[in-house]
């Protein structure tokens, strides 16, 4: 008898970090209490469980040469993330993961990346960038230009993080906020906006998103008329899950399943599954 | 699954039936047609159980055997410093029979195997339940006037996915051993058969390539359908059905195929259990969002989902189609969304 | 005879639907489903070639005003659509004006669940209505049976068949049962008088089968919440588990939902794929509400509900 499909790894939350102003993001770090971590790659996801509460859908925020413990940053939302912000250092969560596909990093290899994110989605792309910033992944993509904008400066995921990448070679970093406070001195623009504005270069690159449904249909036109062509924009999709594994039936676009055959879909793809479902 | 060179048949008198019902309930977990209430479902076997192979189809699919409405996925508990543990569905090796099932109700098992088994990681309880599975069909005599099993590509007598078919005649039934699953399921009951003659055995033939009794419209060239499914998408068609359309959960606890589902916790602090229960494509929650967004918001969108599903996606996806034409959702939609009418749409000029 | 009907009754419609502008009508369309139409909005006066009326439009039609239809609207109503569109006005779900309603003496519906019991394998054409008797054509020849036998349950107690306040009243069909003689209260009365574990017993024997499917909330004309308790997860007050206690939970507090509004249309008991008789388990509600408040839901829409109301005379026993 093989490890039943629906019952999850049990996990220990080892830290939890306060992200942003609003206090309604936490990173919750987890070690394994049964086995190992199953390996993943960025973009993919997992469904955390909060015993008596239910499952919901997280993307790794850390990266897979975190080879200790396994992050996630959750924000306050539902009856189960509020349960999960109530618990600390030490309490048992589920996993079940990792689920869904990752970025497909060949075809990063040797290509410059502009990446795109908004709001509390930036976490999959976390895990992207710090992936590829490390010592073996770093020399296979060119440079990399991050676009990442939230509502108002302290909201922010990962300031640190962020700080220490702003001075790292090869790497242009461009945040962005809807609203300024005394002590911000960068643009205030939506995402879609300042991509327009800065215009990266596009002639070896390709591009991830990863945000709010209005950021990406108002990024998408930007990034074509900077000549990228659908095939090589990598939109990472989000819709209600629960099984994470193509059998529930809710998470569908047309034929395919945002849990299985995605999340991350090429616009390409994305364009030629019908507009119903 | 190995299948006998020939098919080996034996008779048992109908006055038998019950005597070799609870005979065989020893041997195995037997699932049998029950009448609860007014109508007819497929329960676990019961001595005071009343049989019922008359209703056609039975109004319950039989697919609850395989994917039950509820089920434990696994309990927890908690102890009082906190520590979780987490305790897996018991599993068991008995063999699952289930009896009398039409063959509308097999057919669809192609297609719950398509999702649970073969679409992605297998889903194990599934699994578990399929393997131990044993079924002894009935040949269906009477399909009722929303029966469309022929058009679908079965029909009344299709033995397929069947071990055993069981033939329904005047004086009792024909056990038609199909597989050695069905074979090794009732042979410790040998006693209870006696040798069909050969008048007996003709009947039965007879029966069997007699088909459908009215079969309504032609077979579906599923192909064609889809094609027509998908040029049809924004056709108005879609908003006349949606336009009356409850967004009740009949149609799709009625259908055989339909296999969607959601997972939900029950707990209390020292412990409690994650289930897995029957949910639809119909239910306006059953996409919405924690933040209120709903992908398939509006009536047709999930009108436009249950079918597509069924006719075009399933297709695209190498699946079997969605539909094995028991007209079960025809005949317990309060507001007669036809799905009849859906096909006879996209494929003008059948029927 | 039912034919000439039809056909005056779709040319009046026409008329109305021409002569007041409408946006659309609601009513019914045959289908190819045994002994059941099928409810319709029709967009155009042509389409209403279409429309039927006889004694399977059973589909409360109110229901499909309760999402707040955009435009002017008709409505083919019998007593108890035409009474729940009255609880619909009272909780401001539809405005009166926006209204054209088409008023049809009710002749009792008939019971599908009677007639395939009696004639398994029935088709709507083999049934023929006309005065107070259903004709079935046979293969061993017609079976004529009286209307009043062959009513859905909830018909048989009914006592506005006859939709008051309508901007059209139509002629009566060629087809009804004679009035009913047997009263809802009384119907439910033995109910109510049953020893506690005795009704406790029924409830939990008729709702055993029940797979909440929810028809029976969704086909209510006046279950329009657009969150229903038993989707909320903060607090989930229940799961979806099939299981006795989950099914008890939804029936028992969709019931304190409906009192004082059930107009007692039976749409949830001819719903109900399992044939539990909701209306009458779900009807002691509605009888108290008749003894306590002296009051009927639907009758007048100027009238406050008595549960949403307070008056200094409301019964005050139980409070001792």
């Amino acid at each position: 008898m093989d490890q039943p499909l629906f019952v999850p790894q049990r996990m220990e939350i080892v830290s939890v970090t306060d992200e942003v102003d609003s206090h309604d993001i936490l990173t919750f770090e987890l070690r394994p209490l049964d086995g190992e971590i199953a390996p993943y790659l960025p973009g993919q996801f997992a469904e955390l469980s909060v015993f008596g509460v239910g499952e919901a859908t997280f993307g790794y925020a850390s990266s897979p040469h975190e080879t200790e413990t396994v992050r996630f940053s959750v924000k306050r939302m539902g009856a189960l993330t509020q349960e999960l912000h109530r618990l600390g250092v030490g309490a048992t969560v589920g996993l079940r993961g990792p689920l869904g596909n990752p970025f497909d990093l060949a075809r990063f290899e040797g290509r410059d990346l502009i990446v795109v994110g908004g709001g509390y989605a930036f976490t999959t792309l976390r895990s992207l960038i710090a992936y590829l910033l490390t010592d073996a992944q770093r020399p296979k993509v060119g440079h990399i230009s991050l676009f990442y904008g939230v509502r108002s400066p302290g909201l922010f995921l990962y300031k640190e993080e962020l700080a220490r990448w702003e001075k790292a070679e090869n790497f242009s970093l461009h945040l962005t906020v809807d609203a300024a406070d005394e002590n911000w001195k960068g643009p205030v623009m939506v995402v879609p906006a300042l991509v327009e504005k800065v215009a990266p270069d596009t002639r070896n690159a390709v591009a991830v998103i990863c945000g709010p449904p209005p950021m990406i249909k108002y990024t998408l036109p930007v990034l074509e008329k900077l000549d990228l062509k659908p095939e090589e924009v990598f939109i990472s999709m989000e819709m209600k899950m629960k099984c994470g594994v193509g059998l529930c039936g809710r998470c569908n676009l047309g034929p395919k399943f945002v849990c299985k055959d995605g999340p991350i879909f090429t616009l390409k793809e994305l364009r030629e599954l019908t507009d119903v479902y | 699954m190995t299948r006998t060179n020939t098919s080996d048949s034996r008779f048992l008198l109908r006055d038998d039936l019950t005597a070799f019902l609870s005979a065989l309930s020893e041997r195995c977990e037997l699932w049998i047609p029950q009448a609860v209430g007014e109508g007819v479902r497929f329960l676990p076997y019961r001595e005071e159980a009343l049989l019922n192979l008359d209703q056609t189809p039975p109004d319950h699919p039989a697919k609850s055997i395989l994917f039950p409405n509820t089920e434990t996925l696994f309990r927890y508990e908690r102890t009082e410093d906190g520590a979780i543990t987490l305790i897996p569905q018991e599993t068991t090796n008995q063999p699952l029979a289930l009896f009398g099932a039409r063959s509308c109700d097999i057919r669809a098992f192609d297609a719950l195997d398509a999702v649970f088994l073969k679409r992605s990681a297998p889903d194990t309880s599934y699994r578990q339940r399929r393997n131990r599975l044993v079924i002894i069909g009935f040949g269906c005599l009477d399909p009722a006037a929303t029966c469309f099993c022929e058009r679908m590509g079965g029909g009344p007598f299709d033995e397929a996915g069947m071990d055993i078919q069981m033939i329904p005649l005047p004086e009792g039934y024909l056990f038609r051993t199909l597989t050695d699953r069905g074979k090794a399921l009732i042979a410790p009951l040998a006693s209870f058969f006696k040798e069909a003659d050969p008048v007996t055995a003709s009947q039965a033939e007879a029966l069997r390539r007699k088909g459908a009794p009215h079969p309504d419209g032609a077979a579906v060239d599923f192909a064609a359908l889809k094609a027509a499914v998908e040029a049809g998408r924004e056709e108005p068609f879609w908003e006349s059905l949606a336009a009356v359309c409850l967004g009740c959960g009949i149609c799709t606890f009625a259908c055989p195929v339909c296999s969607c589902f959601s997972l939900v916790d029950e707990g209390a602090l020292k412990g409690g259990r994650r289930i897995r229960h029957w949910d639809a494509c119909m239910f306006s929650v059953f996409t919405r969002e924690a933040s209120g967004h709903n992908p398939r918001g509006a009536a047709v969108d999930r009108v436009k989902q249950r079918f597509f599903h069924k006719f075009f996606y399933s297709l695209e996806n190498g699946e079997p189609p969605g539909c094995v034409g028991c007209g079960r959702c025809v005949t317990q939609c309060p507001t007669c969304i036809d799905i009849r009418e859906v096909i006879d749409h996209f494929q003008p000029g059948e029927g | 005879m039912s034919e000439d009907y039809t056909r005056a009754l779709v040319e009046t419609l026409r008329e109305a639907f021409e002569r007041e502008g409408l946006d659309r009508w609601i009513a019914y369309a045959p289908s190819r489903v045994p002994l059941r139409v099928r409810p319709t909005v029709f967009t155009s006066p042509d389409e209403l070639d279409n429309l039927i009326f006889n004694g399977f439009c059973v589909q409360n039609l109110a229901g499909y005003l309760k999402h707040h239809p955009e435009g002017r609207v008709g409505v083919l109503v019998k007593g108890c659509d035409r009474r729940a569109i009255n609880v619909l006005i009272q909780e401001k779900q539809v405005s009166r004006e926006n209204l054209f309603l088409a008023g049809i003496p009710c002749p009792g519906m008939l019971s599908r669940t009677r007639l395939l019991e009696e004639f398994p394998g029935l088709q709507s054409d083999q049934v023929e209505e006309s005065g107070e008797t259903v004709t079935v054509r046979t293969p061993d020849g017609p079976r004529t049976l009286s209307r009043d036998d062959m009513l859905l349950p909830t018909c048989r107690s009914c006592h506005h068949r006859i939709p008051e306040d309508v901007e059209l009243l139509l002629g009566p069909p060629p087809f009804a049962a004679p009035e009913a003689e047997m009263d809802f209260s009384a119907e439910v009365g033995p109910i109510g008088e049953m020893p506690r574990n005795q009704r406790a017993a029924l409830f939990a024997d008729e709702l055993s089968r029940c797979i909440l499917c929810y028809a029976c909330r969704n086909i209510c004309p006046l279950c329009y919440c657009d969150t229903c308790f038993t989707d909320v997860n903060q607090p989930a007050w229940m799961t979806p588990a099939l299981e006795p206690g989950n099914i008890f939970f939804y029936h028992v507090n969709r019931m304190m939902h409906m009192a004082g509004r059930c107009v007692a249309c039976g749409s949830c008991e001819w719903v109900c794929p399992e044939h539990i008789p909701l209306r009458l388990l779900y009807g002691k509600i509605t009888a108290d509400v008749a003894e306590l408040f002296s009051y009927e839901a639907g009758l007048d829409a100027t009238l406050p509900q008595p549960l949403s109301h307070f008056s200094e005379d409301d019964p005050d026993e139980h409070i001792g």
